[in-house]
């Protein structure tokens, strides 16, 4: 059986996709296998070492985004700021949006097993059309982190960094993650035309995840394209940007963009944002969403032409939304991963907490 | 497949679906260290897992968009077996130690490491075999023949229940003509005509039976004398069937004894005389006229045809089969017919006249009086009538029936109310009862009881070669 049929091989191709032609802009099987072989093979190669081995159960997920300093409130406030009306009669367009997830499926003390997934919804007049790429599994290890690492970009022989910036039990998942999906955007950005690409974050670059040379060279490749990015960041930005508004008595009615760019610049950051930065709130209730743009277009006929085209829930893209339920993991698939594990010889044991062992001795373990 | 959990003395294991092909009733065997468990397999479910309704949503949504999925490590074909992953429901029937089975052993296999597999048809045999000489081979499970032997049926109240047209009557076919084979006599009140043609194989040749099958019809070749029957006998007959009042059955018993003194025998027509000349309140006579014209009307009570009941059963020697074709009397002929019938054998069972007997009654409600069914379960039982009841009614049948049976062939239920009253049955627990009814197929059914040494087995019933003549008679079929 085809590996891109195996979980959902119930599900038959929209009709529609093949009658228009459609299938064409979608990923051919060679180009998903020739895009991860480097970091399959690689991934594979350290599943081997883990073989025998004793890992570790009890893991997090938690990818949180950087979040934005809060001096940038009192900055806003001292200078005032703009709403932006978007424009409702933008045309609407095809509308691509990419995230990825990951999970860290147990640990020893020599390193990490970590799960990657990544989806890519595409939503034009034709339906909606849903990619899942993974899960990928990888055993890192001090050793071969760089190797991993560039593997996931396609082999990429130099990273800029050697594997001691790399925090084994703290950032090398989170990297990982993010080259996955950079890889995702990178082949979207190329793929797609005239569409509106949709990108899970921000477009700051200069961390270890968001290198500058990748996520300019995504930026480029969509350019030509006629391709519009914008990259909705959800992670504690809500709840700062509602009490951003509410304190800036915007005389805006929603939807309406509020340019941020000029006050980003000022405060100083350790990233460099490519692109612009706006306050989006595009709907009528609380808070709002930093996004993140690169665009040919006006940014505001952009975000016109993403509110003709797609449904947003509570502001927020429901194909971004999509993308995010389709490569998260859920219990299920961490059953399933680590009884893959065990079938490659690896053996678990749960491990233990210091706060149960002290306060939870009888019951601890089971605890939320 | 794993033990997951264990309570009271329900047991549940984790299956994953490649492990299919257990049915409700199969047994397993959990062994370790040489030690082994006997679990009876009652239902099969799906696993309850972690987010397995997020993940079902999820799929749900997916249905209707277009989806691929690059899965290189094929995560994908495990996640199906996780989300099929079976929780079988198991009872526990005891621990074998010594090749026998038993209840107070307090161990517990372990989770882990036991080893689980079905039970081989050999042991089940084992267990459920009993100790008689006369095999009676009912079916098969798991693959293996099923014995009972005639034994288990002798002295014990049987019950055969189960909703229409699931292999009731075949089964006790079956059991009937093994008994007549073993020498034993059998009445079959037959009410449905069903037992008619025994005598017959299903290719129109005699039977092996057909010696020992003898078909009553009452009014025609079944015909007794009154005084056969005996004053208690028409006593009830006239109270229980007539309902004649109490001074009418005073006067009735007064005419009874004149006549028995006056012309020394009593004859229907005899009766009916006295009862027209003798001196009489007048609305008492018509109350008895009438009733004693009604009974010489059906031609039971025939002085001049009659048969003696106990020289008829005596003469089946090697043992028989005697059907009463009731499928052609009306409701009251038959409820008469039945009274004499439970009367006399009452009666020549309690001096000794004839040998310990079986009656097989089929939807007995429509005939027995309510007072007989805790005289059929208590002391007919003991002066050697021993019942084997049908029905596919099982609250026409009293609770204290099903408490007391000693054996129950349990067939196809579906509907809740019926599943409600078979759980009442004592020789096996209600869930198992319940669970495992409501899935049998047609010709299969759940015995407990001594039978099988109140181990409860699923039987899938043999094949006879008998005529049936259950059928209904179809309009359609005939053009």
């Amino acid at each position: 059986m085809l590996n891109l049929s195996n979980i959902y091989k119930h599900i038959k191709p929209n009709k529609i996709w093949r009658s228009w032609g459609m299938a064409a802009q979608h990923p051919q099987l060679s180009w998903v296998e020739s895009a991860f072989k480097a970091f399959l093979e690689a991934g594979s190669k350290s599943l081997l070492e883990a073989e025998g081995r004793r890992l570790y159960l009890g893991c997090d997920d938690n990818l949180d985004q950087d979040e934005w300093p809060q001096e940038l409130l009192e900055i806003l406030e001292e200078n005032g700021v703009k709403a932006i009306s978007v424009d409702l009669e933008a045309e609407p367009r095809q509308v691509v949006a990419i995230d990825t997830s990951s999970i860290r499926l147990s640990l020893s003390s020599k390193g990490i097993v970590i799960a990657l997934r990544g989806s890519m919804v595409t939503r034009s007049s034709y339906g909606l059309y849903i990619e899942v790429f993974g899960p990928f599994i990888a055993y890192i290890t001090e050793e071969n982190i760089l190797e991993l690492l560039s593997s996931m970009l396609g082999g990429v022989s130099s990273l800029d960094y050697c594997s001691k910036d790399y925090q084994l039990y703290n950032s090398v998942q989170k990297v990982l993650a993010s080259f996955l999906e950079k890889r995702l955007q990178e082949h979207a950005a190329e793929r797609f035309r005239d569409s509106i690409l949709l990108f899970d974050g921000s477009l700051s670059a200069g961390p270890l995840d968001n290198p500058i040379w990748l996520v300019s060279r995504i930026l480029e490749k969509a350019r030509p394209r006629g391709n519009d990015v914008l990259a909705f960041s959800k992670t504690s930005i809500l709840r700062i940007w509602g009490e951003l508004l509410t304190s800036l008595k915007l005389d805006a009615r929603p939807p309406y963009i509020v340019d941020l760019t000029w006050a980003i610049e000022r405060i100083e950051m350790r990233v460099k944002v490519l692109g612009r930065t706006y306050l989006a709130k595009l709907y009528d209730g609380l808070g709002g969403f930093r996004v993140d743009a690169s665009t040919r277009r006006g940014a505001e006929e952009v975000f016109g032409s993403l509110l003709k085209s797609d449904a947003l829930i509570h502001g927020y893209p429901e194909t971004l939304i999509l993308a995010h339920d389709y490569c998260s993991f859920t219990k299920i698939d961490v059953i399933a991963m680590q009884s893959l594990l065990k079938r490659l010889g690896v053996e678990f044991s749960r491990s233990t907490s210091i706060r149960d062992l002290l306060f939870n001795p009888l019951d601890g373990d089971y605890r939320s | 497949m794993k033990i997951l959990s264990k309570s009271g003395d329900r047991i549940e294991f984790l299956a994953s679906p490649a492990e299919d092909g257990l049915r409700r009733g199969d047994y397993l065997l959990v062994s370790e260290n040489g030690r082994k468990l006997l679990v009876q397999v009652i239902d099969i479910e799906y696993a309850e897992l972690p987010g397995m309704l997020e993940d079902t949503l999820r799929e749900l949504a997916s249905e209707s968009v277009s989806l691929k999925s690059f899965d290189p490590f094929r995560v994908g074909s495990l996640l199906m077996d996780l989300k099929d992953s079976r929780l079988v429901i198991g009872k526990f029937r005891g621990a074998i130690e010594d090749g026998s089975l038993r209840n107070d052993l307090l161990w517990l296999p372990s989770r882990l490491s036991s080893r689980i597999e079905k039970a081989s048809p050999e042991l089940l045999e084992e267990l459920s075999g009993s100790r008689g000489r006369r095999p009676i081979r009912v079916g098969e499970c798991m693959g293996g023949g099923i014995m009972i032997s005639a034994e288990d049926l002798d002295g014990r109240l049987t019950i055969i229940i189960g909703k229409k047209e699931t292999g009731k009557s075949h089964l006790a076919k079956l059991l009937i003509t093994a008994l007549a084979e073993y020498g034993a006599r059998i009445v079959v009140l037959d009410v449905n005509g069903e037992y008619l043609a025994l005598s017959k194989r299903i290719d129109g040749s005699r039977s092996e039976i057909a010696e020992k099958h003898l078909v009553l019809t009452p009014g025609k070749n079944f015909k007794v004398s009154i005084e056969d029957a005996g004053l208690k006998t028409i006593l009830d007959i006239l109270q229980h069937i007539r309902n004649t009042p109490a001074n009418s059955l005073r006067e009735f018993v007064r005419i009874w004894k004149l006549v028995k003194k006056v012309e020394g025998k009593i004859t229907l027509k005899g009766l009916i005389d006295a009862l027209s000349r003798v001196q009489i309140h007048e609305s008492i006579r018509e109350a008895l006229l009438s009733r004693l014209l009604s009974l010489e009307e059906i031609g039971f009570f025939d002085e001049e045809s009659a048969i003696r009941l106990e020289d008829l059963l005596n003469s089946l020697r090697d043992g028989g089969i005697v059907v009463i074709n009731l499928s052609r009397s009306l409701a009251h002929g038959r409820r008469i017919v039945v009274e004499y019938l439970l009367s006399r054998l009452s009666a020549l069972l309690t001096r000794g006249a004839i040998d310990p007997i079986f009656l097989l009654a089929e939807e007995a409600h429509l005939y027995l009086r309510e007072t007989y069914w805790e005289d059929l379960v208590t002391r007919m039982r003991h002066i050697g009538l021993f019942p084997i009841l049908i029905t596919n009614q099982p609250n026409c049948i009293p609770e204290s029936v099903y408490r007391q049976a000693d054996n129950v062939f349990l067939f196809n239920f579906t509907n809740e109310v019926d599943l409600n009253y078979i759980s009442k049955i004592s020789r096996v627990d209600s869930e198992t009862a319940k669970r495992i009814a409501k899935a049998l197929p047609p010709r299969h059914c759940l015995i407990v009881g001594k039978a099988v040494n109140d181990l409860p087995i699923v039987v899938k019933v043999d094949q006879i070669p008998l005529m049936t003549m259950g059928e209904t008679k179809l309009l359609f079929k005939l053009r």
